[in-house]
């Protein structure tokens, strides 16, 4: 059964970080109080999906780098308003490329399952507001 | 459109997406990979744990010590929470209503999505992932005390759980009961005890001297 308060173990942090410290272009990594921060949950899911690619795959990182250079060099050579930059888009970028390459998902297949979720409402099933309690454990019951 | 509009529009493929477009490739990625064995979701799952925390819950917890030391604001909260929230700067995505519920010596709220991962995002940051996971989505309605325990929980007998099901339209968090030991802290002493397990309600609010 899945352990639902599971805690990664204290050297996986130190792992990750090593990982992103030799990451290209490190200065715009996007960090809150010197830590690799996030704003939305698909950068969190594009980030460690990544992190687990190369470690249960073994891939060299350095290929992840590299596909992360060039995606943020095809930004910058068309454009340059830092408006529309963002790192983590990129980092998405640079997993596709990847994922391309190593013959895991072509980009058909991505395009397609992309707009199918699209096309899904977001909260299909729980749209509906759950005004009184779920469950109640009366006082003094306690199994 | 002037000519300057044409200038900056990006070229096919390197255009700024939306985050919604980029959370749908983010997660159409994931699920073809997962789908065809390259890896499983449980492995993202734990790689995505080790940051989590980074993006935390640091604005419910002011939202909590702000409840604790302004008893007029806690009244405002509890009428409403997402006005109350507004007042404080923190709103908008997801956060449309909100409800905060507040816990007594009697009665402890615990927060679930019984269907998927509804959670009060403009306040608690990202849900962590056992918060869509099968087994708490069941167990927190089935057997509330025993999650709680494993949490490290152990409440008393004497004191009533209720168990609240967030969904999109509505998004519950809780305000837990301010420990002892802390007359006289400030806010920010006060918002530096207040964790994300607590707002949801699986884990309590330590007493400085416990």
């Amino acid at each position: 059964m899945q352990t639902i308060n599971e805690r990664p173990s204290a050297e996986t942090k130190p792992r990750v970080d090593s990982l992103v410290d030799v990451l290209p272009f490190n200065d715009r990594i996007p960090r809150h109080d010197g830590e690799v921060a996030f704003d939305q949950a698909w950068e969190i899911r594009a980030f460690a999906m990544t992190v687990a690619l190369h470690e249960k795959l073994g891939f060299p990182w350095e290929e992840f780098q590299s596909e992360l250079i060039a995606a943020i060099r095809r930004w910058e050579s068309e454009q340059s308003d830092l408006e529309r930059w963002s790192y983590y888009e990129r980092w998405l970028a640079a997993l596709e490329e990847l994922a391309h390459a190593k013959g895991w998902v072509s980009g058909e297949e991505l395009e397609t399952r992309t707009q199918e979720i699209l096309d899904q409402p977001s909260t299909m099933d729980h749209h509906h507001a759950v005004r009184d309690p779920v469950a109640v454990v009366p006082a003094g019951t306690d199994a | 459109m002037t000519s300057t509009d044409d200038k900056i529009q990006p070229v096919a493929g390197l255009s700024r997406h939306s985050d919604a477009e980029l959370a749908a490739r983010a997660k159409a990625m994931e699920s073809i990979l997962v789908e065809k064995g390259i890896i499983g979701s449980d492995a993202i799952d734990y790689m995505s744990s080790v940051y989590e925390n980074e993006v935390g819950p640091q604005i419910g917890a002011k939202v909590v010590a702000k409840a604790w030391t302004d008893p007029e604001f806690k009244a405002r909260l509890l009428a409403d929470a997402t006005k109350a929230c507004e007042e404080l700067g923190f709103g908008g995505m997801q956060g449309e209503e909100m409800i905060a519920l507040e816990d007594t010596e009697s009665v402890h709220h615990m927060v679930v999505c019984t269907l998927c991962s509804c959670y009060p995002w403009p306040v608690l940051g990202l849900p962590p992932n056992w918060y869509k996971y099968p087994a708490y989505r069941s167990r927190a309605v089935r057997d509330p005390r025993g999650v709680m325990k494993e949490f490290g929980l152990d409440l008393p007998e004497s004191v009533e759980v209720r168990v609240w099901d967030s969904s999109a339209e509505l998004r519950y968090f809780v305000l837990p009961m301010r420990p002892e030991g802390t007359d006289g802290w400030t806010e920010e002493q006060l918002e530096a005890l207040v964790t994300r397990d607590a707002m949801i309600g699986v884990g309590g609010v330590q007493s400085p001297g416990a």
